[in-house]
């Protein structure tokens, strides 16, 4: 096998990390018209809970669960607190409200566990490889695709299948009839900002294990989300995997041709693709 | 008061000069003051994106960061450059500004605001990944100042403090220029409305774009006095946190007065000195004024001056 085709494969599971977090951006987006900046400093909060939880008590899968759901609280305090008053705002003031936020929240987990970078170790049963052909695949990146891939098909049915999703769905296109109809919006809100944010939490807990803890990790995840949203659509599920996945083998990919530059690749690759087509992968009004 | 200075460019340049010559008195130290009034320039220059031309970037830091690696390379190449050095920096900065623009201005809203986010970080992993260029890591260092013919009559420090200075005043008075001229009503219009300004025959994407290469170029010019100041261009110079920072001046200062910039220069300036000295995590303190002022006082400290002073004025006609 060839090793360019290898590292294309790696970076798969990178690129679901990075789906699951835009994914988060795009519902909330898609539902609420809410451009939330503090969803980087929430992915980075998952990843200092996974690491907290999991060191205490020995369960990677409970840590896992716990960036979710701690994230998840952390996303609804602060939508009922401060964001839903910000609903009727410019697109502009929400962003600088959550840039606010992204301050409170990272040097809070500064505050707590400190600037240093911190490992997160995997769990010995996800630490080995599995050999494909010559080439040894990580377990661990074979988890993440396949949690991100279980994740991904989760949302899709609750958004496609459930009443929750009609509701939401519903809510997209006017909220005010949803509300006329006797469905209490805030609750569908709420939920979904949970949801949303929720992922974001999720997203930073899988990445964990991969690059370690760091308060840089939530400025590099928003960037990237914006990246991915920018290239695939925002409020959609297929735009974020197709971004996502993009993005994730691009840098899996340019790490092997250029170890300095695989960073500022997924920028190059951002900038070209807007070149030729300015409205993103799948155009938008 | 301020409404007296914003129409009057006699008094309006007179404020400009008071300014800069309270500050070395207030900070304490030309160099404290000349950081104001570097990051004042850059606030106002980000303020005809975000108050005039209703643009909110996240790529100020780059040009910022253009512009200091900008005056290191020439100076370090030509240290006779002199102050034509600057000149250099503001068209890197504008073209800079020119490529960022050509990519984002085609989107609107919250596209735009990501995609100049975007660019910025590729700024910024550029300036990382071309050491031989920029330094790396390290940055730019011993960038040698230029020669401006007042070094043997005042110390080195005051000359710089002096050439920031009278940049300062001629920077914000063209800015005050530029949304006073019939670009900066038309910038207005687009603003207001952006389908009427259309219709009503004005280039919007150009008029944007053109915006933005001058707040580009400006930035860049207040980068590259900051690099002069520190004798080096080091790598946070273009990164998020300077276009946040950058942005938050603006905010704080008001998005549609230019002075307020000095003045959210002066107030990020001051809680950075002060704040950081007391508590390291100084920084959540910023995040809570932030959405504060967004929240309560969306003109920035004058804004909220003004509106201050025009209910009182009512309650005291009731009275009357």
């Amino acid at each position: 096998m060839n090793i360019y085709l290898f590292q294309a494969l790696n970076g798969l599971g990178v690129g679901m990390v990075y789906f699951l977090l835009s994914v988060g951006l795009s519902i909330i987006f898609g539902l609420l018209g809410f451009v939330n900046f503090a969803h980087g400093a929430l992915f980075l909060i998952g990843a200092y809970t996974a690491m907290f939880v999991t060191a205490q008590t020995g369960s990677f899968l409970l840590g896992l669960a716990a960036s979710f759901a701690v994230v998840a609280v952390i996303g609804v305090v602060a939508e009922r607190w401060l964001l839903r008053r910000t609903y009727r705002m410019p697109h502009e003031s929400q962003i600088l409200i959550t840039v606010g936020l992204t301050f409170i929240l990272t040097e809070g987990v500064v505050m707590i566990f400190g600037p240093e970078a911190q490992q997160v170790p995997m769990p010995d049963i996800l630490a080995g490889v599995l050999m494909l052909g010559a080439y040894p695949v990580p377990i661990y990146r074979v988890f993440i695709f396949a949690v991100c891939a279980v994740v991904g098909l989760g949302l899709w049915f609750l958004f496609e299948r459930t009443l929750f999703g009609a509701r939401v769905r519903a809510g997209n296109e006017s909220s005010e009839m949803l509300n006329l109809l006797g469905i209490k919006v805030s609750r569908v809100y709420a939920l979904t900002f949970a949801l949303g944010t929720g992922l974001a939490g999720l997203a930073g807990g899988l990445a964990a294990p991969l690059r370690g803890a760091d308060p840089s990790m939530g400025a590099e995840a928003i960037v990237i989300a914006f990246v991915v949203v920018v290239l695939g659509g925002i409020g959609s599920f297929s735009g974020p995997l197709v971004g996502g996945l993009i993005i994730g083998v691009t840098q899996s990919m340019m790490s092997a041709i250029w170890p300095e530059g695989a960073r500022l690749a997924i920028f190059i690759v951002m900038a070209g693709i807007l070149l030729v087509m300015p409205k993103g992968l799948f155009g938008r009004a | 008061m301020l409404e007296k200075i914003n129409h009057s460019s006699g008094l309006f340049s007179l404020a400009l000069v008071a300014f800069a010559l309270a500050m070395p008195l207030v900070m304490g130290s030309t160099a404290t003051a000349g950081v104001v009034l570097v990051f004042a320039i850059a606030a106002a220059a980000c303020n005809l994106l975000l108050g005039y031309a209703g643009l909110l970037s996240f790529a100020q830091g780059s040009f910022f960061g253009v512009g200091s690696y900008a005056v290191g390379m020439v100076l370090k190449a030509a240290p006779g450059a002199g102050l034509a050095a600057l000149l250099v920096c503001v068209a890197a900065g504008m073209i800079v500004a020119l490529a960022i623009g050509m990519l984002s201005i085609r989107q609107r809203g919250i596209y735009f605001v990501m995609i100049t986010l975007a660019m910025a970080q590729l700024a910024y992993f550029a300036a990382l990944s071309f050491p031989q260029l920029t330094g790396g890591e390290n940055g730019l260092l011993d960038i040698p100042r230029p020669i401006t013919g007042l070094e043997g009559i005042m110390g080195e420090g005051t000359v710089q403090y002096a050439l920031i200075a009278v940049v300062f005043v001629l920077a914000i008075a063209f800015l005050r220029l530029v949304v006073r001229s019939p670009f900066g009503r038309a910038l207005d219009a687009v603003r207001e409305n952006e389908v009427r300004a259309q219709t009503a025959g004005y280039d919007v994407q150009k008029l944007k774009l053109l915006a933005f290469c001058l707040s580009g170029g400006i930035t860049a010019l207040a980068g590259a006095l900051y690099a002069l100041q520190l004798r080096s261009a080091p790598l946070s110079n273009i990164d998020l946190m300077t276009s946040e920072t950058i942005l938050i001046m603006a905010i704080l200062g008001g998005r549609r007065s230019l002075l307020g910039a000095a003045f959210g220069a002066l107030a990020m300036t001051l809680m950075a000195e002060q704040l950081s000295h007391l508590w390291p995590r100084w920084q959540m303190i910023v995040g809570f004024v932030l959405i504060a002022v967004v929240l309560f006082a969306p003109n920035g400290l004058g804004g909220a001056w003004a509106h201050w002073r025009a209910r009182r004025s009512v309650r005291a006609g009731d009275h009357a």
